[in-house]
């Protein structure tokens, strides 16, 4: 590739406007010192103009000695300046919002960092908000991200690895763990495995966890997600490896297990009793809502027995005239609610309420007094589908499931049903994300990793960190010594 | 590094071994040794835990290694192969027994229809499933499901145990020496679980108290299947041969039960989920002998056609399935004598050379 240099102003002209031809790239001369001739090179859209003026045009006019690197360096006190030496090193500077200094008869130029983004302010993210404890969120900007996670962790074992992915994008993607919590392997296979991504954009923090993931075909989540940096700052003090994407809110975490999407922030913040209650329900909401439907229709077709007479009377007196059979009720009204769940979801706020109200009470109500569905059923989806929002996280792989198991039940009624959740069982056990099991802490067996499991015990009590992770940095807190 | 603790064996027993004994078993035993029935169970239990002594004993002495290394090392590869491809027939043989039961349980008490064979069909998928999948899968799925076994069991009991009527059991050993062992020889096909711990040890983890753990679960697993045995005499006495599936009548005459339900399916439900898992083991084993006889690596076809083979067999025999179970109860006791306790008692006749035994 021929050298281009730095140093010839009108060739690296030529070049530049070559390179990019678009308009909202900038090139304006001026003069150091009223005689020698530079020229100042950026992103329109991406620079902060005033800032320019100040910190690179003022000090540049004001200057009265030599043109030159050395003796300019000294003028310029913005500390986001570097020297760079090529013609790609320009390129891609300029490409990330850098404004380019080049001096006639230097080989260097001067690479000032005054990027003005748009950015949203730091606000509680809608998927995660909490009554106790912090309400900060994530949000586009990775250094805004970063510096939601330094401040939380300031010491220097916090470590960010940043890493360039996207052909076209060239999206900024920072790994950070803690050294010497955080397993050697972990980050280096999570590194290997960013490097390896050949792809032309990464827009999303989800991109990127396609390509770490083990399975790609399982059904289940494999990446923790998370929008809370306190939430994040647990993760990697767990010893697991975090990864932030530039243009992202969601914030990534390897390896994933099942129970962390069972345990909320509050948890931590609240005392232990209440949040132990608070994770039971939530595990018993989630079989609650794919095994209810499914053990409905299963014993309304084949396992009349399992009803005590008295609903048993109620639900002959409801479906009484119903021209669907059981499974096809419960399937047809399952279908109704995703398709009013996604219309509610995708549709803007005002008109989205206007859809629930719409698909609630008058859909429903009008569905039953018409005949088509019963009562029961309807009661029953609506029970299954609040209480799979108790975990959020997990209701797009448990909904699809939950449909699956109302199509075994419907099919082969409650022993199938035993053996899809026995197949369940065995895919679960046999899963590993990173080399952790996502049964973690129950299949295997952990017991002093289940003091932060189904039962939350007092934060004095959990002095290790969870052995799943396999940090070489074990201990956690030291309450006993510091009591002495 | 091995991907199974001692406690997930000791979890394996508790959850596996009770379920698989409480379909037709109990019948057959009331059918030869009456009111003693639970001493026969005792029997059985006894020979068992023998067996599992001599397994732990093999393990310790071999350093722990799997099976098939031990046989290679001390009677070389052949012989290894030839005692895997028995093996592997006597848990083609094994399989049938808890399959076919618990089919004939699913069409006759679950369903209040006609249940047909494809509602038991996806039971052969599951078993070939699991056939594929490694031991530390077997280790977590009885952590989860150990608890399970154990929720199903005590809510059984405690529904049934207000019928139960324990004078029925008195005078002990009334029926005799004779009666008590022909019951425990005919029920011999049901037991032998202690066997599969052979096929694990390789896997296993050496910890310390090994022999004392194992025993004690073990033993809580024995004791779950005599305590069933005891309700089920005490609650059906002088009808109990006839009961050949008490797992849903021996619960339904509590009076709670009358006022809200049957909720006692939710125990015989969670009893129902282990036992899938404890009827595919056959399979499983099975699949592992096969696999090591003819060196095939892919654990998938193996399990797909071992599962087949099972599914066969069921579909073919379905007709004649009471003869069958006559058939296996009354002359391949003595080939499960031998599988189960003869041979894993010959086995430490085995020694190995220039090395020490670990102590676990």
């Amino acid at each position: 590739m021929e050298k281009i240099s730095l140093g010839n102003l009108k060739k690296l002209k030529e070049k530049i406007k070559q390179t990019f031809p678009s308009s909202d790239v900038l090139i304006k001369d001026y003069k150091v010192a009223s005689k020698t001739p530079c020229m100042l090179v950026f992103v329109e859209s991406l620079v902060n103009k005033e800032l320019i003026g100040t910190a690179v045009l003022k000090p540049l006019a004001s200057h009265q000695g030599k043109a030159d690197i050395d003796s300019l360096d000294s003028v310029f006190l913005n500390p986001e300046k570097r020297v760079v030496s090529s013609f790609k090193e320009a390129v891609d500077g300029i490409l990330q919002g850098d404004t380019m200094l080049f001096i006639e008869g230097q080989e260097q130029a001067f690479s000032f960092s005054i990027k003005y983004l748009e950015k949203r302010p730091v606000s509680e993210p809608p998927t995660s908000t909490v009554i106790k404890g912090p309400r900060e969120g994530f949000v586009e900007s990775i250094e805004t991200n970063v510096s939601l996670i330094r401040r939380r962790i300031k010491s220097p074992s916090l470590i960010f690895e940043k890493i360039n992915v996207g052909r076209l994008s060239d999206t900024t993607v920072v790994v950070c763990y803690i050294d010497g919590v955080c397993q050697d392997g972990l980050k280096d296979k999570v590194l290997d495995k960013l490097k390896q991504i050949d792809i032309d954009a990464v827009l999303d923090s989800s991109y990127i966890s396609q390509f770490l993931i083990e399975h790609p075909t399982s059904l289940f989540k494999q990446i923790g997600t998370t929008e809370k940096p306190d939430i994040f700052v647990s993760k990697i003090l767990e010893g697991r490896v975090g990864i932030i994407v530039d243009g992202s809110p969601i914030a990534l975490s390897l390896p994933y297990i099942l129970l962390e999407d069972l345990q909320s922030a509050e948890d931590y913040y609240t005392v232990s009793y209440k949040a132990t209650l608070g994770r039971i329900v939530r595990v018993f909401s989630i079989f609650l809502s794919i095994l209810l439907p499914s053990f409905f229709v299963a014993a309304q077709l084949f396992h009349l027995q399992l009803i005590p007479l008295p609903f048993l009377l109620t639900i002959v007196g409801s479906i009484k005239g119903i021209p669907l059979s059981p499974s096809y009720e419960m399937f047809f009204t399952l279908l109704i609610f995703e398709v009013l769940n996604e219309a509610s979801v995708r549709m803007p706020k005002y008109v989205g309420m206007v859809v629930s109200i719409v698909g609630g009470l008058v859909l429903g109500e009008t569905a039953i007094n018409a005949g088509i569905i019963s009562a029961p059923a309807l009661m029953i989806v609506a029970l299954s589908g609040i209480c799979l929002y108790t975990v959020p996280e997990l209701e797009k792989p448990f909904s699809v499931l939950r449909l699956l198991f109302l199509l075994i039940a419907g099919s082969i009624g409650g022993y199938g049903l035993l053996v899809a959740i026995g197949t369940l069982i065995v895919y679960f056990t046999a899963f590993e994300n990173y080399g952790a099991p996502i049964l973690s802490p129950y299949a295997p067996l952990n017991r002093k990793d289940m003091k932060d499991g189904l039962v939350k015990e007092n934060l004095l009590n959990s002095k290790t960190r969870p052995e799943v992770f396999r940090s070489p940095n074990k201990k956690r807190l030291k309450y006993k010594e510091q009591d002495k | 590094m091995k991907g199974l603790r001692v406690r997930q064996i000791c979890f394996f027993f508790v959850a596996f071994l009770p379920v698989t004994k409480i379909f037709l078993l109990p019948s057959i035993y009331a059918r030869f040794a009456g009111a003693d029935m639970w001493l026969s169970t005792l029997l059985n239990l006894l020979l068992d835990v023998l067996s599992l002594i001599c397994i732990i004993t093999l393990w310790k002495r071999f350093n722990c290694k799997g099976f098939f290394e031990i046989l290679t090392e001390s009677l070389g590869k052949t012989t290894a192969k030839i005692i895997f491809f028995v093996y592997f027939l006597y848990f083609l043989m094994k399989a049938y027994i808890p399959l076919s039961e618990q089919k004939s349980f699913v069409e006759v008490t679950l369903y209040e229809n006609t249940a047909t064979l494809m509602m038991f069909l996806p039971v052969f998928i599951f078993c070939a499933y699991l056939a594929t999948k490694k031991a530390s899968v077997l280790g977590r799925s009885a952590d989860l499901l150990a608890i399970i076994t154990i929720i199903g069991f005590t809510l059984l009991f405690f529904l049934s145990i207000s019928n139960a009527e324990f004078g029925h059991l008195l005078p002990i050993g009334v029926n005799g020496v004779g009666k008590i062992t022909t019951g425990a020889y005919y029920a011999l096909p049901w037991f032998g679980d202690a066997v599969y711990f052979l096929f694990l040890m390789g896997d296993t983890r050496h910890e310390k108290g090994t022999v004392k753990k194992m025993l004690i679960s073990y033993a809580v697993a024995g004791l779950i299947v005599v305590f069933f045995m005891i309700l089920f005499y005490s609650t059906f006495s002088s009808i109990a041969v006839r009961q050949s599936f008490a797992l849903t009548e021996i619960s339904k005459y509590s009076i709670v039960i009358n006022n809200i339900g049957r909720f006692d399916y939710i125990g015989i439900f969670c009893i129902l989920l282990s036992g899938i898992f404890a009827l595919s083991l056959p399979v499983y084993f099975s699949a592992m002998c096969l696999r090591k006889v003819f060196e095939i690596r892919q654990k998938l076809i193996v399990a797909i056609i071992i599962s087949f083979v099972v599914f066969l067999v069921i579909v073919l025999t379905n007709e004649y399935l009471s003869g069958v179970q006559k058939f296996i109860e009354t002359y391949l006791g003595g080939f499960t004598f031998l599988m189960n306790n003869v041979l894993p008692a010959t086995l430490l006749l085995l020694r190995r050379k220039n090395a020490q035994s670990i102590k676990v």
